[in-house]
This record gives C-alpha cells, structure tokens and sequence, in this order.
C-alpha cells in the first residue's frame, strides 16, 4: 500500500447565513485508502464533500489534491481535476436520456463541427454502464423511466467512468437495495485497486465499518478525530458522534406486542396499479410495521391510507364506517395523518417559516370564524416547537435552513399538533441522525401508549423490529408474511420472505 | 460572517425597495414638473385614475400569492362595463349587481379552467380574454355603449374613497389573517406539501378566481361610470398594469410565503405616479409604454436575482 497523501485538507472553514457549517476542519487521506465520514446531521460532512467537489466555495482555509491546490469553482473543474461526487438526493436530470445524464457537461467530447454525435455518446454510455456489470439500463431511454435506485446507478456509472482520483460518495446507499449496494461495494474496491481514493459518507454505521479503512468523525461542523481499522468500533463511534454516551438499545425495550382491541382502520381486498389484494387492520394503540424492497408496494399504501391515491377496488373502514378518501383533506378529517418519505417536497414546505409550517394543518383548531390572531399562532407553535425540541434560533425561520433531523421534527409537530389518532409514518427516520432518530422513537412509544395508532413503512428492518407490535412484509404489492412481535423475528428471516 | 451581513442586507433591499421606489417617483416627478404633481387637483386625479386599479390589484394579491395568473381580467373589466351600461337603463342597483355577477361568472369560468381541470392558469385565462373581447366587440358594434345620465351621479371621490378602502381593509384582513390567505400563500410556496397538509387546493384557486371576477365587475362598473361609455377596449391592459404594479410594489414573481398584501396599495401608487408624472411632463402614448415596460423588466430582473440569492443561502447542507 501506498502512504502518499492524496487529499489535504487544511483548515477550512465554512458558513451559511448564520450557520457556521464549518470550523477550522484540517485532515488527510491517503492514496488507496477508503475513507468514511461520519456525523449528526448538521455535523457538516455534507458541506465539506460539496466543497471539495466544487458545489460550494469555501470561506477560508486550502484543500490540496496531489500537492496542488484545489481551486475548483464548479462540479465540471472539479471533474477536470479528477473528482467525481455522488450525492445524496437525485443528482440527474429527469426528462434527458441516460446517456446524456452520464456526459452531462462534458458533450464536447461527442462534438463534431458544432453537432453532437449522439450514436458515439449512447455507446459511450453503454460501455461505462457495463463497466459496472449493469446491462439492463438502456442508454438511450429517458432516465424518467427507470426508479430511484436504477437512476442513482446511472449516478455510479457517470461517476466512475473518469476513474477519478477521489470518488466522493454522500448517502447514496440510502436509496440502494443490497444488489445496488453490492454494485456500489465493487466500484469502491475498483478505485482503491488502481489507487485512487474515497469518502464515503453514511449514517450507517454497520455498513462504514464494513467498507471503510478508517474513518473521520465530524461533531457540529468540528474535526472530532480519525479512527483506523480496529479501531472503528461501532458504539465507540456513536459516543464520538453524539458527545455523549448513547444507551444501547434506543428502540422500544418491551419484548412483547400488545394493542387495542378496536380497530381504527382496516382495509379490504384493496387493488390498485401497484397493490395486489390488500387487506390489513390497524388497532388503536398499535405499531404496525410494513417492510420490503423499495418497489414493493409499501410507499403506495401509504398514500393510498391517506388519500393521496384511489383504489380501483376493494374498502377502506374507519373506526366501523367504510369511507371514500378522495383526498387527504376527508382523511384528515377522519384523524389519519401521514409522513411522506419525500420530506423536502412534500412534507414541509421549505421556503415558510417553521411557525407557518406547525400551524398549517391546525388552522381550523387555531382560528375563529377563520381567524387567528398572531399571539394564537405564535403560543400554537412554540408549545409544539418545545414538546419536540426543534432546534430553531426562531419560529419565523425558514424550514429550508434546518437540518434533515429538525425539518423532521417539524413535520411531526405539525401532525401532533393536529392530534391524528392515526399517523402513518413512511421513512420516518431516512437521512436522519441518531439523536433524533431516538427522540422519534420516544415519541412513537409515547403516542403507543396514548392510543393512536400508528404505521410503521421503513425500508430498515432493525428499526421494523425494533419498534413494531406486528410486522408485515410486502413483495411485488401483495403482503407476503405477518409476524407479531417477539425475540424470534430476525432480520435474515425477513429478508427471506421479502426477496 | 460576510456572507451573513450581505444576506442580511439583501432581505433588508427587498423589504425597502417599494417604499424607496415610491420615494423616487414621488420627489422625482415633484422636482421635474416643477411641483405640479403635488397639486390638490391633481393628487385627485392619481386617485381617481388608480381607484379600479387598486380594487383589482387587492383581489389580484390573492391569485399571484398562490402563484397563479389571471390575463383575463381587463376584458372582464370592460365586460362589466358594458353590461353595467346596458343595464343601468332599467336600474342602477340592478347594473352594479349585474357587473359583479358577470365579474363572479367569468372568474368562476376561470377557477374551473385552472383549479379544476387543471389547465395552465396563463394559457387559460389568455383564451377567456380573447373570448371576452369578442363578444364585447359584437355588443359594443364596434361604437360605445352608454350610460344612464343617472349614474353619474355616483362619479364622487367620497363614495369611491368609501369603497376602496373598506374594499382593501377587508381584503386585508382576510390575507393576513384569515385561514384562506394563510393558505394562499401556503399553496404559492409548495402547492405539494399543502395538498399534504390538507388544503382544498382546488377550492382555494376557485374562490381565488370568483374574487378576482368580483373585484372586475366592481372595477367595471365603476370605469363606465368615469368614462361615461363602455367601449370595445375598456379595462385594456389592467392585467399588465396589475402585475407592473404587484413587482413594483414588491410581490415575489412566482408568491409564497413572502406576498405581501401592502404590494398592492403600493404598487398602484408608484404606478399611479409614474403614469400621471409621464403625462404631466408632456410624453406621449408609445414612450410612455415603452417606458413602462422597461421599468418593469429591470425591476423584476432585480428583484427576481436576489430573491433567489437570498433564498439559495438559506438551504444548508
């Protein structure tokens, strides 16, 4: 192995608004190493991989690669210097054709008198698709028609077919099933082969350790330390992110299920484009969880729980009457509240203030004849604001200026202080960091223990187990297996029945 | 810590740059006609020539807070008009409930068209004034229409002062304060995460629309009662002045959670000022427009640019 130190990173400091993101961050990685970065959200890790990859500017402070420095002001420089990012939410473009996303700023390449060979591109792009062992995207179709998971491999391909120097790599196994992961694994362990570095920036802990050389640890936007080979011990680690000491189960420590004996919500013999002869019964003081892949049907019984989509066929009973939810204003309206796994589009509206975003859904609750004034809204914000410690400087904020964690606490406020009886939560703790990830399962066992009734979708399965009094695990829209809760649920035995 | 004081500075710009707008105009125009503008008679004048405007313009703070557009609403102005004239023979109450009535049924049209069946707010209501000027053109046979010698009698700056204020507290209030403006401007700032929330979408955009029908037909029947006649261009251009106005007075582009209701009555007075002040100095029609137009561009692309500035440095990573 090589000891030469590729990336350099010297004192850089960052803010936004007034957010400083980060302070005085110095550290090295060397040439074949991979290298994880880890951290709460807002810790900052985000920020330095965007900087070093030319998304942001930095304030103060050098990076050097290879000795020289770095002074890339754009994603494409970036690239030119042989850095390559793959980020965290979707980093191509929807209505082009997978080929162009892959040489998106680079079509010179393909240019001739001013035309773009379009036949030279596609088979460009087919050969840096195979060059990850991916034959089944076609480089010329619309990257539109292929999903989430399918989109962040083309995000692969276009990234390692540069063979970059430094491979950057934000929370992208989030959206990855365990093929796309085994995928993503390879193109790591190919750079490393020819000597290249990677960050590799994750919140799972398990899977850096797996991956990983040696890892950084980021605390509020600080360098906190740098842990080599068996020195990465996971709770270790947690103590180093947090700041202090985690207790070890974070999840619910009753082993046994228990619930209500009424039934809040039940669906029957449910058909839709994606759902298969569905039919399930939420109780009152019931966690019911629902696992699978990520295609499996489960993110669209969400949104058809909450009125988002219609079923073709079949019932939906709330609380002993059957009802048409058209929309979510009637589910709202029959006490069902609902979590999107989109946060940032569909949960919260980011360019608000956190007050406006709390007091939305309550307006009614809030108001007279329509009306509330101010003082209203302002005591209505701050008491939820408060019970779910959202860490704001103050409530007229925008939510876009929050982190992952807090955005999400925010959605939650705005849910309990409507007072749903049943909240179906999908993804509740995606891209979320550990600390919130626990207040959040609290507030879940709190809102158990008061009777809602509440629906776990979660594409992690030790929070499925951990938190659910029932599991129900989906494959190609129809459920599959249901297990109550119990210490002979392991996740092996779930990922059987969900593949 | 610079990039804090420039956002701070940059919110700051665009919270002051209406009023500073209409500090300019004001002195501005003062200081070249040589003190002209500022005579009683012809601060009436402003006023009586931005009263529909400013009707309008309160109801119109409604539609471009949900981010929606309404091109119809001069022809609904002039349509109006020309039915509160052919009624205005029989009665003038039944006129002025005739007007609002037309103004209430257009917008209805409109709300239908966009919130409804979800047809592009711009295209939609681009085709309805089309079909307004139309038949305003088959009724007015290409002359005037006018009014009962009657109706002039309500041609008085009380009545209209009466009106437009009551008109604009109570809009107001309802923006500020009321559920529905809050959801307005919910629905301007992320119309998926207000589905989400609950909010009526499609409702809100109908009810939006019917009162930018209703404040046309008031607007409507209050021009023929100043131009004596309805023509086959009367309301021309409102809709353009109305979103001149709107910018100038410091509404975002594209609504949200920053619409301001006060956008309206300032921008109405800048644009008030600026037409007076143009005419005062002796300029004619088409520099007049030209002049206009070029205002408008380089106020939006000055705003649009730091708004987006301020709210690109508000997304952490």
């Amino acid at each position: 192995m090589e000891h030469e130190i590729l990336l350099d990173i010297s004192h850089v400091s960052k803010s936004f608004g007034l957010t400083r993101a980060l302070k005085d961050v110095s550290f090295q990685v060397r040439k074949g190493e991979v290298r994880g970065i880890i951290g709460e959200n807002g810790s900052g890790k985000s920020t330095i991989s965007n900087i070093i990859a030319g998304v942001y500017g930095k304030d103060e402070g050098k990076i050097f690669l290879d000795g020289k420095e770095l002074q890339a002001a754009s994603v494409v420089e970036a690239e030119a210097d042989g850095i390559s990012l793959i980020v965290q939410e979707i980093g191509t473009i929807g209505d082009i054709s997978v080929a162009s996303n892959i040489f998106l700023g680079n079509e010179k390449r393909f240019g001739n008198k001013g035309m773009i060979s379009y036949r030279k591109m596609n088979r460009e792009a087919k050969a840096a698709l195979e060059l990850i062992g991916i034959n089944t995207i076609s480089p010329e179709a619309k990257t539109d028609s292929y999903n989430l998971e399918e989109r962040k491999i083309i995000e692969i391909a276009k990234a390692f077919y540069t063979h970059p120097q430094l491979l950057i790599v934000d929370e992208t196994a989030n959206a990855l099933s365990s093929h796309g992961r085994s995928i993503l694994y390879a193109v790591i362990e190919e750079v490393k082969k020819y000597g290249g570095t990677v960050l590799f920036i994750t919140h799972d802990l398990e899977e850096l350790v797996k991956i990983c050389d040696s890892v950084t640890i980021l605390r509020d936007g600080i360098y906190i330390d740098t842990c080599y080979g068996k020195d990465m011990v996971i709770n270790e680690l947690k103590v180093k992110m947090v700041g202090r000491e985690m207790s070890d189960h974070y999840y619910r420590s009753d082993l046994e299920a228990s619930c209500g004996v009424q039934v809040v919500m039940s669906l029957q013999n449910i058909f839709t484009s994606a759902l298969k002869n569905i039919s399930l019964e939420l109780h009152e003081g019931e966690i019911l969880g629902i696992g699978g892949l990520s295609d499996c049907g489960m993110h669209e019984l969400g949104r058809l729980m909450f009125g988002l989509d219609q079923p073709y066929s079949g019932r939906i009973i709330l609380n002993g009457k059957t009802q048409k939810l058209q929309s979510p204003v009637k589910a709202i309206k029959c006490g069902v509240g609902y979590v999107s796994k989109n946060r940032d589009t569909e949960a919260v509206i980011l360019q608000d203030s956190v007050k406006n975003n709390v007091c939305l859904l309550s307006l009614d609750k809030i108001s007279q004849l329509g009306f509330a004034t101010p003082v209203k809204e302002n005591a209505f914000a701050d008491q939820w604001i408060d019970k779910l410690k959202v860490k704001v400087n103050n409530r007229g904020e925008y939510v876009a200026s929050l982190s992952g964690g807090n955005k999400q606490k925010v959605v939650l406020a705005k849910w309990l202080g409507r007072g749903a009886k049943i909240l179906i939560l999908d993804c509740p703790t995606r891209g979320i960091d550990i600390g919130v990830k626990e207040a959040i399962y609290h507030l879940m066992e709190e809102l158990k223990a008061q009777g809602t009734a509440i629906c776990l979708i979660s594409e992690e399965l030790p929070e499925l187990i951990g938190m659910s009094d029932r599991v129900l695990i989906m494959k190609d829209g129809k459920i599959v297996c249901e297990t109550k809760r119990g210490p002979e649920i392991t996740e092996s035995l779930l990922i059987k029945e969900m593949i | 810590m610079k990039s804090k004081s420039n956002k701070k500075g940059m919110e700051l710009f665009i919270n002051l740059f209406p009023f500073i707008s209409l500090l300019v105009v004001f002195i501005g125009f003062a200081l070249l006609s040589g003190g002209r503008t500022l005579d009683i008679n012809n601060s009436r004048k402003i006023f009586e020539q931005s009263f529909s405007l400013l009707i309008v313009a309160g109801a119109a703070v409604f539609l471009l807070s949900l981010n929606c557009l309404d091109m119809s609403v001069g022809a609904a102005v002039g349509m109006a008009g020309a039915v509160a004239a052919l009624v205005s023979k029989q009665s003038i109450p039944l006129a002025f409930l005739a007007a609002l009535l037309i103004g209430l049924l257009i917008g209805l049209i409109n709300g239908v068209l966009h919130g409804v069946l979800g047809i592009n707010a711009m295209i939609a209501t681009l085709a309805m004034s089309f079909i307004l000027r139309g038949i305003l053109l088959i009724v007015c046979k290409s002359g005037t229409l006018g009014i009962a010698v009657k109706m002039y009698d309500l041609d008085h700056i009380g009545l209209k002062v009466a009106v437009c204020l009551i008109l604009l507290v109570v809009a107001w209030l309802f923006f500020q304060f009321h559920s529905y403006g809050k959801k307005c401007r919910a629905v301007g700032a992320g119309e998926t995460a207000a589905v989400q929330s609950g909010i009526p979408i499609a409702l809100i955009k109908v009810i939006s629309y019917l009162l930018m029908g209703a404040a046309a037909g008031i607007a409507g029947f209050f021009t023929v009662i100043r131009t004596g006649a309805a023509m086959y261009n009367t309301g021309n251009m409102v809709e353009f002045d109305i979103l001149i106005a709107l910018i100038l007075g410091g509404m975002p582009i594209n609504g949200g959670a920053d619409s301001k209701f006060r956008s309206a009555v300032i921008g109405v007075l800048i644009l008030g000022i600026l037409n007076n002040g143009m005419v005062l100095l002796g300029l004619d029609t088409y520099p007049q427009l030209i002049t206009k137009g070029i205002i408008f561009i380089l106020v939006l692309a000055l705003t649009f640019t730091i708004r987006n500035k301020i709210n690109s440095s508000k997304k952490v990573a």
